[in-house]
């Protein structure tokens, strides 16, 4: 039983510490949000794309007069290789992305990197279910919206 | 006598055997040959740890996203296919084991009501449905417990039972590798057979124990005779059975993949025979049938396909979904090879039923294993470069600054897309082959006609026709079925 007791407390140490110290490493600044404005084509298919993104702070106001943005699509598995683009601003806050491409279908992360009042930010989003080009069978979720059904984190 | 000495001095040289290689011989014959293999994997899992638990969430961005799911999957079959069973060779999970060992000195049998690959069947398919289910490749964290997990089933379960058992009853990624063994070009076997037939120790099996009468070195704990062995089935390469051998006469040898493996009613040492077997029998219809359904899970025409039996079952659970589809497609793999065996038996005028499907199915293995292969070699062959900007990233994390240079996230593919795709259809054709010629030259052996075999050979076709399509379909990087 000794081993229970030595065993059980290493396991909650870990849970706790993995809590704790949890995303240390490439974590995102909270104080910036991304939103999907569009996606063209919509719904998003495999090849290129136009993203018109929204950023905004903690108390949701558009963030303005940062001119450009890096914008990062990578997808839910490892082992693409990311689409990175600049994205310029257009006014309310509103980035167009430049030669933004989707290079193969599924659920694609978007993670927008820039400077903002000095520090550096990292904001993510996400565009599920890019389709192939060649068909078009959706997902039930997919079917209920015209555009690209993003998501927030 | 002069025999021996021959083996020890070793004068029966042949270049097939890989402990007269420079080298990599002098390493293979080398005691700690196995743990430094293990220490390597053994830092690389702490990373994936520390990565994990504490690393970003995105999978493409952690080493614990990146090593497991991309780079240890792809060499795994890549070291099958070309060499042999290396990563059980190099488990980090059983150094943990000699610790438990000190501390418990386990003398409990492995429990006769959990016999086999009973177990780590169900935990194979429980595996693979998790797998889908919480999108595991997706999720660092979740990637971590499950290292965790192995780290902690592997300690718990051989300071509990004697001998091997974690490997030879628990750990699903070990059948994997058993069973992708049966296609390497390498066998832990006995350079000289005579050389056996007059030895009285056995050293191979029970352990070299020095003057002292101590146990100097454990001999095989899967209980596999090396005068019986045959093929690679439960081997795990540890290597026990060459450094206990007092007179070396067990090595690591070349050999041509599956020939010695094709007969089901050899009496193997461990294992008795295949054809006796339901487990491995079961084992090889669940993971062939696992391999095409974790396929068919990466292309477009799932989500139709999920959508529709959503829509028609009025489930929304995406659990419950998988575990239908799971259910159906394995099943509908065993009917079919039942009836296959049914059709063979027939034909052969056989008297049992049975008798087709027990002689016949481990000619699936091949086919099955070919389409993991071909599976993970896409991934790997697309992504390996990733570890570098990954390590980069990792790097200027950790030290606050790029030692290693900016991340380099342009590298992604080992290979051009379409190189890939042709690549792994010859891997799967190789696959197919095997299992054609499996059914063939057993049929053969058993003296059948070819219609005997016929039902068989229409089974494999289908799979690979299926295979094919399946491999010819837009992939799809998913992490959400149902939206």
């Amino acid at each position: 039983m000794w081993v229970l007791r030595v065993i059980i407390p290493l396991l909650l140490l870990s849970v706790l510490a993995s809590n704790l110290i949890a995303c240390q490493r490439g974590q995102q600044n909270s104080q910036v949000t991304v939103d999907i404005v569009s996606v063209k084509p919509s719904p998003p298919q495999v090849g290129a794309a136009e993203l018109r993104l929204r950023l905004r702070d903690q108390r949701g106001q558009p963030i303005v007069g940062l001119g450009s943005v890096e914008v990062e699509g990578t997808m839910s598995h490892a082992g693409m290789k990311p689409v990175i683009v600049q994205a310029r601003e257009e006014g309310d806050a509103v980035f167009v992305t430049q030669g933004f491409e989707f290079t193969m279908a599924g659920d694609w992360m978007i993670i927008v990197r820039g400077t903002w009042n000095g520090q550096a930010f990292e904001a993510r989003t996400t565009i599920p279910g890019v389709r192939s080009g060649i068909q078009s069978p959706a997902t039930p979720a997919h079917d209920q919206g015209s555009g690209a059904t993003p998501t927030h984190e | 006598m002069a025999h021996r000495t021959a083996l020890i001095l070793g004068s029966t040289r042949s270049p097939s055997d890989l402990q007269h290689w420079p080298i990599l011989g002098r390493w293979l014959r080398w005691r700690h040959a196995r743990t430094s293999a293990q220490v390597v994997l053994l830092i690389l899992a702490l990373l994936v740890l520390y990565d994990g638990f504490f690393g970003p969430p995105l999978a493409p961005k952690n080493l614990a996203g990146v090593l497991p799911w991309v780079h240890w999957r792809g060499l795994v079959v890549l070291a099958l296919l070309l060499v042999g069973n290396l990563f059980c060779f190099a488990c980090p999970f059983l150094l943990p084991r000699r610790l438990a060992r000190r501390l418990f000195r386990a003398q409990r049998a492995w429990p006769r009501w959990l016999p086999g690959k009973w177990l780590a069947l169900v935990l194979l398919i429980v595996f693979f449905w998790a797998y889908e289910a919480f999108d595991l490749w997706a999720s660092p964290l979740l990637t971590a417990w499950v290292i965790i997990t192995y780290f902690v089933a592997a300690f718990l379960i051989d300071g509990f039972f004697r001998g091997a058992a974690f490997c030879k009853h628990v750990c699903p990624i070990g059948q994997f590798n058993f069973l992708g063994s049966l296609a390497s070009p390498t066998v832990v076997t006995v350079r000289d057979p005579t050389v056996c037939a007059s030895c009285v120790t056995k050293d191979c099996i029970r352990g070299h124990f020095n003057a002292a009468g101590k146990l100097a070195q454990h001999g095989c704990e899967l209980g596999l005779f090396q005068p019986r062995k045959v093929g690679n089935l439960d081997c795990t390469f540890c290597l026990d059975c060459v450094h206990a051998c007092p007179v070396q006469n067990v090595t690591l040898r070349l050999r041509v993949p599956l020939i010695t493996e094709l007969d089901p009613t050899v009496n193997r040492s461990g294992i008795g025979r295949l054809s006796n077997r339901p487990d491995w029998m079961l084992l090889v219809l669940g993971l062939t049938g696992l391999g095409f359904l974790n396929a068919f899970g990466m292309v477009s025409p799932v989500y139709a396909f999920l959508s529709w039996l959503s829509q028609t079952l009025h489930i929304t659970s995406e659990g419950l979904l998988l575990a239908l589809v799971f259910l159906a497609g394995v099943g509908l793999l065993g009917i079919t090879a039942l009836l296959a065996g049914l059709a063979t038996s027939v034909l052969a005028r056989a008297r049992s039923p049975w008798w087709g499907f027990r002689q016949f199915v481990y000619s699936l293995a091949p086919l099955g294993f070919s389409m993991w292969a071909a599976h993970y070699l896409f991934h790997f062959l697309t992504g390996a470069l990733t570890v570098v900007p990954l390590t980069q990233s990792f790097v200027m994390d950790v030290f606050g600054h790029p030692l290693l240079g900016w991340p380099a996230w342009h590298l992604a593919s080992l290979l051009p897309m379409n190189v890939v795709h042709q690549f792994v259809l010859l891997v799967f054709a190789a696959g197919f082959f095997g299992s054609a010629t499996w059914a063939l030259v057993l049929g053969r052996h058993l003296q059948l006609r070819f219609h005997v075999v016929l039902p068989w050979i229409v089974l494999q076709v289908v799979l690979f026709l299926f295979g094919v399509w399946l491999l010819d379909q837009p992939m799809e990087m998913r992490g959400t079925l149902l939206g």
